[in-house]
Parts: structure tokens; C-alpha cells; sequence
């Protein structure tokens, strides 16, 4: 057998690998080899031209703050706030998601102890199933509809733009307050802010911007829902402290107020309220704090 | 000689001016910085080996950055934007490393 080719010089080991090699041994641009070749070459122009050398220049110039820039960017802390901020957003996501869905429980679980109490009460006679409805209304465990006036408040329209300097121009949580209890005054017999209904223990309060009902924040408009005779309401609310009020929102920090009459307003059902006492009918029990609550809630089973 | 005096006046200049660099761009800058780099160790090697060119300095930069980016850019669009970026790290990284070497037996004889 015989080799045509003269002896190969020794085949390197790693040549199956030309890529890496070829990556790792001849890593200088070829084009400075091939500059230095025309520079020496005998006709080179071994001058170029000012504008050459500006173009140079400026480039290095851009290149240089392009990578300066580049790197402080890089620097800055931007990708742990970035996850920290991620990591809160969704966790507050998930809480929302869980906090919804014990809602919908809630709301289920109340409509089955309301079919539950109707169904009880069903050999008690109509009598009793309209004095729970009359009182669920009054004391907001019931959803109810009917005419009524609605009030609504927005803020000036500065202070929604977001200007920090007009703060004040927010509606604010006394302003709803006062519109609330002027209602009630007015002879209201059911209200709602913006879907979340009044009872006897509601709180408007505020925390930071958010003005809170129940504990759960609304954005403005805020519009507060009073079920009544609309006429009635509507002269009533004018008689009580709190229209000079609302005038004097509207005059002094641009909040925008507007009142109107409705046909059909619906309030819907305040969560059910924890049952703190129950007593059995019939029986005047004092409770640990000396008062009486045998008018208190009454567990539908008890009173069948 | 040109180059490196406007290389530093940039970066002079980038160092005194506080940056905002555009969100879009944001993904492009680690590999936009490690192609520098690569560019900014060849140059250093050409000098030492005698050959370093301006013209070629500068070319070299900026076409090696803006190819790493439209590389990036390109995988972006394709879905393997990780991916090359990573192939584009390690072709930079092993080029760097060894104009780094080179640089060492330039210097230290060794």
C-alpha cells in the first residue's frame, strides 16, 4: 500500500475541533494584518485625508460614551428592584385572586342561608318572612332597588390629572360623610357607594389617597346611591348641612357634584355581618356586657 | 492615536453626562458592552503587535457591536433570543480571552 502524499506533518489532536481553534489561535481582526500590509506597501498613501481623520475621531468619540453609557446602565440596580417589585406585584395578584374567590364564597354560602332561612321560615307565614325582608333592608343584609337620588362626586379635574400640588382637590372621605349622613337625614332608606352598601356599622374612612367603605377602596367618581322618594330626598338633602357643603366643594376646590334622580337604582346586599349574639325567642337574656340583646339577631332555626 | 484620544473623550464625556438609555435598547447592552470590550482588547493587541489602524480600530467596534446587537436582535424576533445571545457571549468571551493572552506574552514575556 502506498501513499501517494509525502509524509503529512503530524495531524494535530484536536483538529475534529477547527472551530474552537480557529476561534482561540487567530483571534485578532484580519483587518489590521491587511492595514499594516497597505501601509506598507511602497505606494501606500501613508496620510489620510482631515476628513478621514475627524470621521476617526468622532466615532471613537460615540463609541466610547455609547459603551460608557452602556455600562452605567448595566450598573444600576435596576434588575433587583425590578424583581423585587415583580415578585410583590405578583404576589399581590395571587392575594386578590384568593381574597376574590373567598368573596364569591362568601356571596355563595349567604345565598344559600338566605334560600335555607326563607325555606325554614316557610311554615311561619308571610308575616315573618316580610318583617326579616324590612328589617335585612334597613339593616343592609338585603339587596334592594327601587327610586331614589344619586349623588356623585369627582375630583377637580387638576387633581385627576395627578398634580401633587392640587391634592386637595380630592374628594375625600369627610365629603362622603357628610353627603352619606345627609341622606340618611333626608329620610334615605338604603345607600350605596359605588356598589358598596351602608349599614349601621359601615365606616368611610381614608388611608393615604384611597378613600375606603367597608374596608374596601373605591376609585372615584364616587357615586352615592340613596333609595327613596327621589323628590322627598332631593328636598331634604337641600335642607341639611351637607348641600352647603357640597357648594362649598364645588365653589372653593373644584370637586365636581351632581345630583340626579333615578327610577331604579339597585343596592346590592351588604356582606353578611358576623353574628356576634343569639337568643332563643321568648327569652330575655342579658349578655356579658349588660345589654340586652334579646332584639338581636335571631338564628332562623331558633325562631321557626 | 486619533482613536484612543476620542475613546477617552467619550467616555469622559459619558462619565459626566448622566445617561438614559432607551427601554428598547436595554436588552442589547450586555452584549453591545461585551462586544466593546472584545473590540477594545484587539486594538490593544494590534498595538502591541505594531499593526493598530485607526480606521480599523474604529470599524472594528462599532461593527462588532452592532452585529451582536441585530444577532440578538434577530433571535429576539425568533424566539431564541437567549440562545444566541449566549452563542454570542462565548464566540466574544473566547476571542477576548485569548487577545487577553496574547496581551499577557506581549507584556510579561510569558
Amino acid at each position: 500500500m502506498t501513499d501517494p502524499r509525502p509524509a503529512v506533518p503530524a495531524r494535530r489532536l484536536d483538529a475534529s475541533m477547527s472551530l474552537l481553534i480557529e476561534a482561540s489561535t487567530n483571534p485578532l481582526d484580519a483587518g489590521y494584518a491587511e492595514a499594516a500590509a497597505r501601509r506598507a506597501h511602497p505606494h501606500a498613501r501613508t496620510r489620510r485625508g482631515p476628513a478621514a481623520v475627524a470621521l476617526v475621531a468622532v466615532l471613537a468619540v460615540v463609541v466610547g460614551l455609547g459603551t460608557v453609557w452602556a455600562a452605567r446602565e448595566l450598573r444600576a440596580p435596576e434588575p433587583e428592584v425590578l424583581q423585587a417589585r415583580t415578585a410583590l406585584q405578583s404576589e399581590i395578584e395571587d392575594r386578590r385572586d384568593a381574597a376574590q374567590a373567598l368573596a364569591q364564597r362568601n356571596a355563595e354560602l349567604a345565598a344559600e342561608v338566605e334560600a335555607l332561612s326563607a325555606e325554614a321560615l316557610a311554615g311561619g307565614g308571610t308575616a315573618v318572612l316580610e318583617a326579616l325582608a324590612a328589617q335585612g333592608a334597613a339593616v343592609g343584609t338585603v339587596a334592594v332597588g327601587g327610586p331614589g337620588l344619586a349623588v356623585t362626586l369627582s375630583d377637580s379635574a387638576r387633581a385627576a390629572a395627578g398634580d401633587e400640588q392640587f391634592a386637595d382637590e380630592r374628594v375625600q372621605d369627610l365629603d362622603l360623610q357628610i353627603v352619606a349622613n345627609g341622606l340618611w337625614e333626608a329620610g334615605a332608606e338604603a345607600i350605596a357607594i359605588n356598589g358598596q352598601r351602608l349599614t349601621a356599622v359601615s365606616a368611610i374612612r381614608s388611608a393615604g389617597q384611597a378613600i375606603l367603605v367597608d374596608l374596601v377602596p373605591l376609585v372615584g367618581p364616587y357615586r352615592v346611591e340613596a333609595v327613596g322618594d327621589p323628590a322627598a330626598l332631593e328636598t331634604g338633602l337641600a335642607r341639611t348641612a351637607a348641600a352647603s357643603h357640597l357648594a362649598l366643594l364645588t365653589s372653593t376646590y373644584g370637586i365636581g357634584v351632581g345630583t340626579s334622580r333615578a327610577d331604579a337604582l339597585e343596592l346590592p346586599a351588604s356582606p353578611v355581618p358576623t353574628l356576634r349574639y343569639a337568643t332563643p325567642i321568648g327569652e330575655a337574656v342579658v349578655a356579658p356586657g349588660g345589654l340586652d340583646v334579646s332584639g338581636s339577631v335571631q338564628s332562623p332555626g331558633e325562631s321557626s | 492615536m486619533i482613536a484612543v484620544l476620542g475613546l477617552v473623550a467619550g467616555v469622559v464625556v459619558g462619565l459626566l453626562i448622566e445617561p438614559t438609555v432607551p427601554a428598547w435598547l436595554q436588552p442589547y447592552l450586555p452584549i453591545a458592552v461585551v462586544a466593546a470590550l472584545d473590540a477594545l482588547f484587539g486594538g490593544l493587541r494590534a498595538h502591541l503587535d505594531g499593526v493598530f489602524d485607526d480606521k480599523v480600530f474604529v470599524v472594528s467596534f462599532l461593527s462588532n457591536v452592532l452585529v451582536a446587537a441585530l444577532i440578538v436582535f434577530l433571535g429576539d424576533q425568533l424566539g431564541v433570543g437567549s440562545q444566541l445571545t449566549t452563542a454570542v457571549v462565548v464566540v466574544l468571551g473566547i476571542r477576548i480571552f485569548s487577545n487577553a493572552a496574547a496581551i499577557r506574552r506581549h507584556v510579561f514575556k510569558a
